[in-house]
């Protein structure tokens, strides 16, 4: 048995290495972006827990402690508050940053500053905003940078507050100078955990004032969003590829015994029953899947340490650590790898018992039949070359169907793939939901706000201007962050209805929508600060910057203090130079999307990355495919080529004719992944941005995209397919027929 | 018998990877219209010499010249048209292309080679599958023909271009004895009508068809006989002639 399980192997070497290369390259995949999420998501928490973070955080700008009002609430088991204080620093190219202060070194793992230092968030090193040993000036004090600090609270790729810690000198003091802006931050634990996390503190009446109440589970998929995203694409890649390594089993399996009939006609003269010959396949080519799970769980020690770096930078931590391999991980993947694998091996090993010595040693190679469709040479005017390719194509289409399908599946990875890196490529602005906003100007009165205006006019022109605010209400007992607007200022990713036109109106997020149960058109009762009923009209729903968050639009109320106005320039290009160039006391000018545009980055960089991988890996892998069905194929045809050659088909004609051969398939493949495109395409990606944050994703690949993958495909697999029929030349007539 | 060489083969050798050699120096001239058959023992060489002379096989060295040009110096292309245009082969397994129907593996050869529109080429087949009787099986799929049927088939392919030799390697070979002299009754009828035929055979009673017999013994022509032109009337006198002939080979 051993001799002919070695001989089976070494019959078909190329098909063996193969599988074993398919087989380590998706299971190292899973196992490795398996292994790393949740090393990722489980070291998380445990540095959450390690640094003692709150079941729940309320954030509230004022000047008053909090923690006594949070104290007496049910539910509430312990409260603790710290003050901060909220300045403008000057960043990278001069910019200004709001950086949130405080004295609170309890929950991060770094030694108090003295008082002329500071210690920062990690992320305004990682922006290259401040480095150690910088000076910053904070109202009359200048404090140089001691080092910085990894924040799990804050700190996420979707906050990423600019935190910063002093000394408590050093806090009083900037706390006593004119004019500072007090938040407090109130971490509070939970007796138990809330049964409704979208309820949060219900009973606490200061709810439409304090400026974020988040718990545990949201800041935790705050933190873990882009890995998300970025495991799940992997490991849609990774199926695929795990896809592919069963259709090449299959493909090797039956055209091996097509190719093996008279090798196993002879072990069955031999003595050998049908359940040996089987065995012996089946052990040949699970040794080839075990061979590449074995490599892959080896190689997956380092690997899974790389993607869980990988991982935690994109959380917005730096610090390294090493993780151990996910021992649940690896016999799940395994089990399903070899289970898989069997099923498919024992499913093509049928037609091993059809095999009788007689019929084998008669002409050795299987029967051809004449399938139920029969393209007839004699009835129809199509080229010679073209109709008996179509003909040796239906003749053995099963054969070439796992081709189209393999071909089929990658062109359609690839579209989904492009079309997921161009939604992230132009339109991150629109995919978020955000109203285009190059700046907001705060200023302390209207009539400050009317000169700045004018200077800012002249220093770069002002498209359009209004006043913005963010409120709360309390929407069917739930707090939601309301941005109200004089107008509306850019066309936003409205999914559907229309933007608010009066005060009375208001915008959703859809996934606010959809937990509220509400309905566009529906009318709603809401509280505001200054009402407590107030009738609004649901007139739309608005795609936002993740599914976590749920929010709201709305046009300004002019009632409330209006203190903030969003400025659009004619031209964006000019924000920096108005961002260094204007200087005016007492008003202050924010880059809005400067918060978004690290996030943007990264995660426009990790789908070009994942991009460039898997359209690497659809290429080698589509191309090695190509590579062994013509080589195979001719491999198994040698005598029927043979016959041609006899009958006259020169060699060149006979290449023309399986690259037309591999054309049909290609043709089928491609129309084949153009309709999973059409169809489940945006159902897959809408799926994945789901899981991954998005609420939808309606970007359309440009048609140039479309015809660069499938011309790209198709000139591979042609110069592969000239390339392996290049054997055809050395087929010797006489020693075939 | 005309006298007019239609192939000429010079010192032809055939050496294989393995040094064996098969054929050495073989020097040989066919005949127009004439059936000459190859004899010999087993591992002689009669295969080896047939596939050389018809370009299935490449010599070692030495010449196979056709109409002035040698064969064995022919570019793919153009050995290509010469297998289309000027030979036809007939193998003891039939070699047909079984997806195929027996009309398409019939014209496929006369398809290719274009000298014909694609109506006459398909004309031309039914005609010929009508002579050998096999006009009610033109569309049926090879595999649910006889093996007399079959090599019937192989037969009308073989001639569909009109071809100048026709080769065959051991055709009755893997039929029973009436298919087989069917099969001998119509290649007799084609040499009758003009056709050259060169076959390599070990059955003395297709032996017995030929008007030449080359004995071919450790890879040389040890015996070359012309015979009268084959005549059924004769068969008792002609066999006696063969089979001793043939005994004087070491037969």
């Amino acid at each position: 048995m051993q001799k002919i399980v070695k001989s089976l192997i070494l019959g078909q070497k190329a098909f063996m290495v193969t599988i074993a290369i398919l087989t380590l390259l998706s299971s190292l995949t899973m196992i490795t972006v398996l292994t790393a999420y949740q090393a990722n998501v489980s070291q998380y928490q445990t540095a959450y827990r390690t640094h003692k973070l709150p079941d729940i955080l309320v954030k509230q700008d004022t000047q008053q402690d909090v923690a006594a009002d949070l104290k007496g609430l049910k539910n509430v088991k312990n409260v603790s508050s710290v003050p901060n204080i909220i300045t403008q620093v000057e960043g990278k190219d001069k910019q200004n940053i709001a950086l949130l202060l405080s004295d609170d070194t309890t929950r991060v793992n770094v030694q108090a500053p003295s008082d002329h230092e500071v210690i920062l968030a990690s992320y305004l090193e990682s922006t290259g905003n401040f480095k150690r040993g910088d000076t910053i000036h904070i109202g009359n004090k200048n404090l140089i940078v001691k080092g910085f600090y990894e924040d799990q609270l804050l700190g996420s790729p979707l906050f990423k507050y600019k935190q910063g810690i002093v000394s408590q000198t050093t806090f009083n003091t900037l706390v006593a100078q004119k004019g500072s802006q007090m938040t407090q931050m109130a971490f509070v634990d939970l007796v138990k955990k809330p049964k409704n996390a979208d309820n949060l503190l219900s009973d606490y009446h200061n709810r439409l004032k304090a400026d974020l109440i988040y718990d545990k589970a949201y800041i935790q998929k705050a933190y873990t969003m882009l890995p998300t995203i970025v495991a799940l694409v992997i490991i849609l890649a990774a199926i695929f590829l795990f896809g592919i390594c069963q259709f090449v089993i299959r493909f090797a399996l039956v055209s091996g015994i097509a190719k093996d009939r008279k090798k196993i006609a002879t072990f069955k003269t031999l003595g050998m029953s049908g359940r040996q010959v089987k065995l012996a396949y089946v052990s040949a080519f699970l040794l080839s899947n075990m061979a590449g799970l074995f490599v892959a769980i080896l190689a997956s020690f380092w690997t899974s340490n790389v993607a869980f770096i990988f991982f935690w930078h994109l959380n917005g931590f730096t610090s390294v650590k090493h993780i151990p391999l996910n021992i649940v991980v690896v016999l799940a993947i395994t089990l399903l790898m070899l289970g898989l694998s069997m099923i498919i091996i024992l499913l093509s090993l049928k037609e091993t018992g059809n095999i009788s010595p007689a019929s084998a040693f008669q002409d050795g190679q299987s029967k051809s039949k004449q399938g139920k469709f029969n393209f007839d040479l004699t009835k129809n005017s199509l080229p010679l070359q073209i109709g008996i390719a179509f003909k040796d194509y239906v003749q053995k289409i099963g054969h070439y169907m796992t081709f189209t399908l393999v071909i089929g599946l990658f062109v359609f990875l690839s579209l989904m793939i492009a079309t997921l890196n161009q939604g992230f490529k132009g339109h991150v602005d629109s995919l978020f939901g955000l109203p285009k906003v190059d700046v907001v100007m705060r200023t302390p009165d209207h009539t400050i706000r009317g000169e700045a205006l004018q200077q800012i006019n002249t220093l770069t022109s002002i498209k359009s201007s209004g006043y913005i605010q963010e409120t709360k209400i309390v929407l069917k007992d739930e707090v939601i962050p309301v941005h109200r607007y004089s107008t509306i200022p850019y066309e936003m990713k409205v999914l559907s209805g229309h933007t608010p036109k009066n005060q009375q109106e208001l915008l959703l997020s859809s996934n606010l929508i959809k937990t509220l149960k509400l309905k566009v058109g529906q009318k709603v009762h809401i509280k505001t600060q200054l009402s407590d009923n107030t009738e609004m009209t649901i007139v739309g729903t608005y795609q936002t910057i993740n599914n976590l968050g749920k929010e709201a639009y709305s046009l300004v109320d002019l009632d409330l203090p209006m203190n903030n106005t969003y400025i659009n320039l004619k031209s964006t290009d000019q924000k920096d130079k108005l961002l260094t160039g204007f200087h005016r006391d007492k008003v202050q000018l924010t880059d809005t999307s400067a918060s978004s545009k690290s996030l943007i980055t990264t995660i426009q960089t990790a789908v070009k990355l994942l991009a460039s991988i898997i359209s690497i890996l659809t290429l080698v892998i589509s191309g090695l495919f190509v590579y062994l069905v013509s080589y195979l194929t001719i491999e198994t045809e040698k005598r029927q080529l043979a016959l041609k050659k006899m009958l006259g088909f020169t060699n060149v004609q006979l290449k023309v004719q399986y690259l037309f051969r591999a054309g049909f398939a290609l043709a089928l493949g491609i129309g084949l992944s153009l309709i999973l495109d059409r169809f489940i395409g945006s159902f897959l990606l809408n799926g994945l941005v789901d899981l991954g944050g998005l609420t939808q994703f309606t970007v359309q690949l440009p048609l140039s995209y479309d015809i660069a993958i499938i011309l790209l495909l198709v000139v591979e697999s042609s110069l592969i397919v000239i390339s392996a029929s290049r054997r055809i030349t050395k087929i010797k007539i006489g020693y075939f027929l | 018998m005309t006298e007019k060489s239609i192939i000429q083969v010079k010192n032809l050798s055939k050496r294989y990877d393995n040094n064996n050699q098969i054929l050495e120096g073989i020097d040989l001239e066919i005949f127009e219209s004439t059936f000459t058959v190859i004899m010999g023992p087993s591992g002689a060489g009669k295969s080896t010499l047939l596939q050389n002379i018809s370009t299935m096989d490449q010599p070692t060295s030495g010449q196979v010249v056709f109409e002035a040009q040698d064969l064995t110096k022919l570019s793919d292309k153009a050995l290509s048209r010469f297998r289309r245009k000027e030979i036809g082969f007939i193998f003891q397994s039939f070699n047909l292309i079984e997806h195929l129907s027996v009309l398409e593996n019939v014209c496929l050869p006369g398809f290719l080679l274009k000298s014909k529109s694609k109506k006459q080429v398909i004309q031309r087949a039914k005609d010929l599958l009508t002579g050998l009787g096999l006009g009610d099986h033109a569309n049926q799929a090879i595999n649910h023909l006889s093996g007399g049927q079959k090599q019937r088939v192989a037969i009308a392919r073989s001639l569909i271009n009109q071809p100048k030799i026709l080769f065959a390697d051991e055709p009755t070979g893997a039929l029973d004895s009436t298919s087989g002299i069917e099969v001998l009754d119509n290649l007799t009828l084609n040499n009758q009508n003009g056709q050259t035929i060169v076959m390599v055979t070990h059955d003395l009673k297709a032996a017995l068809r030929a008007d030449r017999i080359l004995f071919i013994k450790d890879g040389q022509i040890y015996g070359d006989r012309i015979f009268t032109p084959y005549d059924a009337s004769q068969l008792k006198a002609r066999r006696s002639e063969v089979e001793a002939w043939l005994l004087e080979m070491g037969w």
